[in-house]
């Protein structure tokens, strides 16, 4: 077991961070380091664990809001929430399966700073969303607050939604006010085989464009599929294209079939009731579909219009496999067989269509050149450096970890 | 400080007459409005008791114009105030005597409807609601929907992180946000996000949207779109106490119904919109919930039904679901038109508190007593499913020194607010209406982040630099780095 600091309040934490910088000793900011792998680890830093900041500290079911310190595990969260037929609506990733780490042992505080929300984004929004408050300690070792724990607020600058996705680069939070949804009463998802990669993007985005609230619009190549259909009937060795929808039971029966008329001329559609849906999105969630192979990984975020010939073009050139979320706004692609892992390529593809490519696990041959983050042009680099300067100027939380000198 | 008397009409000699040969230069004469009586439509924004003369106001129609403008300005040195269409209720489009104001109001194109990416790029002047007219006849709608919504700029709606009614259900701007062209204080161009979700990087989306013009000037957005619900039916519910109505609201959360809006009305304000819009809202009430649910026909009364039954254990002793179309725009009409109905009657302070739910009841009783203090009638009007409470507080503006009563009246409703757990501002703004309540929420660490942000953005605090933070703090953050007031600043 490594050393690792462990605040057990908020004065302990401001102190190791002041002490870092006094002594120009950088920091690992960690919850249970389930993301560990993602991203740059600095060798050098000490890591620090927020994970006995462990506690929910307000949770309001008729208000839709739960308040609780960084580091509470958010199987805890899910647990709490569940007895008032409520839910995280963002579907957070849950990369356990991909790490050989523990499923939901996530903190809270990692997942928002991470902002990986899964195949529900598509219709409810982030973790970023979802964020309404928080309270953080910067680099500085100044403690801040910003948002509440009301649903609107527009006071001051947001800088607690700013906080998602900066992976504890600029502050280390300490606790975390969002906000919930009641769990729907039924599930059912549409499942289509075999249909070819760019008509079933076809697919599922005219059905994520109806009213009838698809909340969850994935393709999943044959080889990916297998893997998330344990428990689930299914027709083998062909690709799945899935269609969620959550709502009561009479409104998904009404829903399903309009959807069912809406795509009949794409292919046979078949009905999966609760429990295989359930099922079905819990292993979309934990990328059951990923995990079995040793294949890098690439999380690219991208337009639905672009999405499959970015897939293409990438194809063409790498050893790719790529499926989609989000109607086709995401695309998961594994590579193999390349010493960047298709870096170059991708990221010039993805660029040129809109979008991003972040590294999640590099394949065996990786190159520590690749950058897990996808680069960012001189003026967001500018900008980037700046806001970390303003934040944490002497760089003790997580440098490195997204962008060189960040 | 002076800053918010009307200092008279002509430009201040300080400043040099090439300032405006430049701004000419780069527009044209008629996007360049000089003269008094120009000038004088953009001495004020919604919040009409604050009025100043703006040096001169330019009328851009490109972003490339806008970024000359901005040049300009970093040139000579000079503040820009930007301003959509003037309807923000805080003050955040009031200028400076000093300053150019840039407004957005010629730049109302839709420059582009992909409806595979279900988004739109629009230039930041478009009217929100001009956008839901541009997708309509598709079966899409751009939800974010403030009443001023068939005014109000999507830049301003930024700007403010807008919301509405129905933002329950379908979140306020930055829920809706996807990416912005964003015109630094010196006139680089830069973009943020795109047509995909989750931008990379650092979330500057999310620091731009609620910055109330402060960090760059946004002139063209990326917004989502929505498919329009097959159906929506609001429902009235009208109750005999405020306490019943609010418990009903936390029964209905709490059952897992989150309908589409939730919206209430305490009985003067039941009252004004009554008379305005003859809705058939009930007069002997203390509370009305209009409550809104969408989808097919049949989903609709499922969930009217659902939320009757819960209803019925909280005695409402008015019930009535709209039937047709016209009835149940009448309803909204009644409720939309709350502010301008009000207006009809007298002026009035809108306030913008959001307080937790279960506080409901205390929180309106105080404030109930506050005014009563004040000798201020008030009138109610409250996104209840959010907690976003308008309190409209009736003044006589022609009577001396009522201006500044009824602002402290609404300061100590926005503390009451505050120490309910909540904020003082839930969608409209700081603007210059609350700068100087923010320390109620805020410290002056708090303060450092965001003016370090500030400074970042716009290092020399010319873009809408008296907005959003108290006066005195800014002047300290930007004299020592901290907000912090010492005596000596005093």
């Amino acid at each position: 077991m490594e050393d690792m600091l462990t605040p057990l309040v908020n004065r302990d934490l401001r102190d190791m961070i002041v002490e870092a910088n006094d002594k120009k000793q950088p920091l690992e900011i960690l919850g249970h380091g389930t993301k560990r792998s993602i991203g740059r680890v600095n060798g050098e830093a000490t890591p620090l664990t927020l994970r006995r900041l462990s506690e929910i500290t307000l949770y309001e079911p008729t208000e839709l809001v739960l308040s609780c310190r960084a580091g509470t595990p958010v199987v805890e969260v899910e647990r709490a929430v569940k007895s008032y037929n409520q839910q995280l609506p963002f579907e957070y990733l849950d990369f356990s399966r991909i790490f050989g780490t523990e499923p939901g042992w996530g903190t809270v505080g990692a997942l928002f700073a991470t902002n990986f929300s899964g195949s529900r984004r598509l219709l409810k929004g982030s973790a970023r969303d979802h964020l309404l408050g928080v309270k953080a300690i910067n680099g500085r070792g100044e403690e801040f607050k910003s948002g509440g724990r009301v649903m609107k607020n527009v006071a001051g600058y947001d800088l607690a939604k700013f906080m998602a996705n900066s992976w504890g680069t600029l502050a280390v939070m300490t606790d975390v006010t969002m906000k919930l949804l009641p769990a729907p009463p039924d599930e059912c998802t549409l499942f289509m085989y075999g249909l070819p990669e760019d008509i079933a993007l076809e697919a599922l985005r005219s059905a994520a464009a109806t009213p009838y609230e698809v909340s969850g619009a994935v393709y999943l190549n044959k080889d990916h599929a297998h893997p998330c259909l344990e428990g689930v009937t299914y027709v083998r060795d062909k690709s799945v294209t899935a269609m969620r929808l959550e709502n009561s039971s009479k409104a998904i029966a009404y829903r399903s079939e309009r959807i069912r008329d809406l795509l009949s001329a794409f292919g046979d559609i078949y009905y999966i009731d609760r429990p295989e849906s359930q099922l079905f999105w819990q292993n979309m969630r934990q990328l059951a579909f990923l995990s079995a192979q040793e294949d890098a990984i690439w999380r690219i975020s991208t337009t639905p219009r672009n999405a499959y010939q970015s897939a293409r073009q990438i194809k063409k050139l790498v050893d790719a496999n790529v499926s989609y979320d989000w109607a086709g706004g995401l695309l998961w692609v594994t590579t193999r067989g390349v010493t960047d892992m298709g870096s170059s390529d991708i990221r010039r593809i993805v660029a040129e269509a809109g979008g991003y490519a972040t590294l999640i696990r590099p394949g065996p041959e990786a190159s520590q050149n690749v950058s897990p983050f996808h680069p960012l042009d001189p003026s967001h680099m500018k900008l980037t450096k700046g806001i970390k300067s303003m934040f944490d100027p002497n760089g003790v939380l997580n440098r490195g970890r997204m962008y060189d000198g960040i | 400080m002076g800053i918010f008397s009307n200092v008279g009409t002509r430009i201040k000699s300080a400043v040099p007459r090439s300032l405006f040969v430049d701004l000419t230069e780069a527009l044209s004469d008629d996007q360049v409005i000089l003269d008094e009586s120009g000038r004088r439509a953009y001495e004020t924004d919604a919040l009409t008791a604050y009025k100043v003369m703006p040096l001169c106001v330019v009328m851009p129609q490109t972003t490339e114009e806008v970024a000359a403008v901005a040049e300009i300005s970093h040139r000579y040195g000079i503040p820009m105030v930007p301003r959509g269409a003037g309807t923000s209720l805080a003050g955040g489009a009031v200028p400076m005597e000093t300053a150019i104001v840039v407004c957005l109001s010629r730049m109302n194109k839709i420059l582009d409807i992909d409806y595979v990416n279900r988004t739109a790029l629009v230039q930041a002047g478009v009217t929100n609601l001009a956008i839901s007219g541009a997708v309509d006849r598709k079966g899409y709608f751009y939800a974010p929907d403030p009443s001023s919504q068939l005014a109000c700029t999507i830049a301003g709606n930024i700007a403010m992180n807008s919301g509405g009614a129905h933002c329950l259900k379908y979140g306020v701007t930055t829920h809706n946000l996807l990416g912005v062209t964003l015109v630094t204080p010196d006139g680089q161009i830069l973009e943020f996000g795109g047509q995909f979700l989750d931008p990379a990087g650092y979330d500057f989306l999310s620091l731009i949207t609620g910055s109330e013009g402060g960090l760059g000037i946004v002139t063209e957005a990326t917004v989502m779109l929505r498919a329009k619900p097959e159906g929506a039916r609001p429902m009235l519910l009208g109750f005999e106490t405020v306490d019943e109505a609010g418990d009903c609201v936390a029964a209905i959360i709490g059952e897992g119904i989150v309908p589409v809006a939730i919206e209430f009305m305490d009985r003067p304000a039941i009252r004004v919109c009554e008379d305005f819009a003859q809705a058939g809202y009930p007069l002997d009430v203390e509370a009305l919930l209009l409550i809104e649910v969408e989808g097919a026909e049949e989903e609709i009364d499922a969930s009217l039904q659902q939320i009757l039954r819960i209803a019925s254990n909280f005695n409402p002793v008015h019930k009535r679901v709209a039937k047709t179309g016209e009835e149940a725009a009448a309803i909204w009409l009644g409720r939309k038109s709350a502010f301008g109905a009000m207006g009809r009657i007298s002026e009035y302070l809108c306030m913008d508190g959001v307080i937790p739910l279960a506080k409901l009841s205390s929180v309106l009783a105080k404030i109930s007593e506050i005014c009563k203090s004040y000798k201020f009638e008030v009138a109610n009007i409250f996104h209840a499913g959010d907690g976003n409470l308008h309190p409209l507080i009736l003044y006589d503006a022609n009577k001396p020194g009522e201006i500044e009563r009824v602002e402290k009246c609404g300061a100590e409703i926005l503390e009451l607010c505050v120490l309910a757990g909540g904020c003082i501002t839930g969608e409209h703004g700081v603007g210059i209406e609350k700068r100087d309540l923010m320390p109620l929420q805020f410290n002056t660490v708090d303060f450092d982040n965001q003016m370090r942000v500030k400074s970042l953005f716009d290092p020399d605090w010319r873009l809408n630099p008296n907005k959003v933070f108290p006066l005195e703090m800014s002047d300290a953050f930007r004299a020592t780095g901290s907000s912090l007031v010492t005596e000596d600043d005093a």
